[in-house]
């Protein structure tokens, strides 16, 4: 028996000290692992919802700040918006005829004032009334009648759509008659008979949307 | 000897040579472990032969004339009839069987189209109303406010006693969702009468308030 055989039994590094390393990049390893098969997280949950709310009260006017993406790349998408007000409604939107609503239902009007640049593409969006519990109504064209297609720009003059590259040959793209630097719009919702309106919200591409609470 | 008190001891790890069987043997051994680990994860991923089933849909067994309450709607399969002439297109004939089940739907949430339904059979032949023929287009409903549309489905005779009628929401992909399996309650009975039946069964337009019950037809 060597002093050296003694030293090591009395020295001998214990499973921790010899594996601590190891123990210490194990968390950092599953963290990375569990970051790197996310994307879908943000994919199909995150960017499929409404998450980053911008906020207004009836009658303030809401500056809304976003980006669209078309053939050409991402663009500022820039405008104001003002909730004037949500009230009973009995026919639609740009029409006379009464609508023919299903028992139990109600319809509102939403009127909004909006200002925005002639040139940008905005008749793409999606608008809804909530109630308190976040239940979400949303602008169908089809109650009853007809309503136009988009809740948020003037039905004759919607302005400019979104370029699409190869596909805009041969398409009319010029936007004309131009639509006004600052419209009125009032579509209408249909929901059932005892919710309460509480906000009116308003998007483009989502995450980002505009919040404009009632009252 | 007080030297060693104060003095640092040499290396703290293993400094002497481990004899050359038990290094290799110690490499043996690590090599079999990690076979044995792969191997353990194999049997376990292909225990159960279902290598597809992360895909499959969340499904929430029912009954007719009950709600099943998924996660986007509550859906109800109101009746169930069947015939060999059913109206749309003027009357559309089948050598089997068409199956007409009205359906209530009512949203949760935020409005959707629950565009996906199909039958399927005791044999687990599944036959989709997605066509000219088989159809199946409910529209969008806001939440809380019941749609009204019906299941149009041909199937063989033979497929018939047993069916289920499954409702789910996307057309295209059921993966990951939940999806509504009902139990129609059919019989050889309704199988063998159905076949024989020659009157036109009249398939309501989907809408917003619920169809007329149709003159002799059995729920």
């Amino acid at each position: 028996v060597t002093a050296a055989v003694i030293r090591h039994a009395i020295h001998r590094p214990g499973w921790m000290r010899r594996n601590w390393w190891g123990l210490v990049a194990l968390p950092v390893a599953l963290a990375a692992a569990l970051a790197a098969s996310s994307d879908r997280v943000k994919l199909y949950f995150w960017d499929e919802g409404l998450r980053e709310p911008q906020r207004a009260a009836q009658g303030d006017w809401l500056d809304f700040r976003h980006t669209y993406t078309d053939s050409e790349g991402e663009h500022p998408l820039e405008l104001r918006v003002r909730l004037d007000s949500v009230a009973p409604a009995t026919t639609g939107w740009n029409s006379t005829t009464p609508l023919d609503l299903a028992p139990g239902t109600k319809a509102v009007a939403v009127s909004l004032s909006l200002e925005a640049d002639p040139g940008l593409p905005l008749a793409g969006c999606k608008l809804a009334v909530r109630d308190a519990a976040g239940t979400r109504y949303e602008y169908l064209t089809e109650i009853g009648g007809s309503q136009p297609y988009s809740p948020c720009v003037p039905p004759d003059t919607p302005g400019p759509s979104p370029a699409l590259g190869e596909l805009d040959k041969g398409r009319d793209t010029s936007g004309e008659p131009a639509r006004p630097a600052s419209w009125e719009v009032s579509p209408v919702i249909t929901l059932p008979a005892g919710v309460e309106v509480s906000d009116v919200v308003l998007w483009w591409d989502l995450p980002d949307y505009a919040e404009l609470s009632v009252g | 000897v007080s030297d060693d008190v104060t003095r640092q001891v040499g290396p703290t790890w293993p400094t002497l040579a481990m004899p050359l069987r038990r290094r290799v043997a110690r490499r043996a051994g690590a090599g079999v472990l990690i076979i044995a680990a792969l191997a353990a994860g194999r049997a376990v991923t292909t225990a159960y032969d279902d290598d597809t089933g992360l895909d499959d849909p969340f499904v929430v067994a029912g009954s007719l004339g009950e709600p099943v309450s998924l996660r986007y709607a509550d859906i109800t399969a109101t009746g169930v009839d069947g015939s060999t002439l059913v109206s749309p297109d003027l009357g559309l004939r089948t050598t089997g069987v068409w199956l007409v089940i009205p359906l209530k739907i009512v949203t949760k949430g935020e409005p959707a189209d629950v565009r996906y339904a199909a039958v399927e059979d005791t044999r687990g032949r599944v036959y989709v109303a997605n066509g000219d023929r088989s159809q199946y287009q409910p529209g969008v409903a806001q939440p809380g406010v019941p749609r009204y549309a019906s299941v149009l489905v041909e199937l063989p005779v033979d497929a018939v006693a047993g069916a289920h009628l499954r409702v789910a929401l996307d057309s295209l992909d059921q993966r990951r969702d939940d999806m509504a399996d009902i139990d129609l309650g059919l019989t050889e009975v309704e199988a063998r009468t159905w076949a024989a039946r020659t009157d036109k069964l009249q398939v309501p337009e989907p809408a917003s308030t619920p169809p007329e019950p149709a003159p002799g037809s059995t729920t």
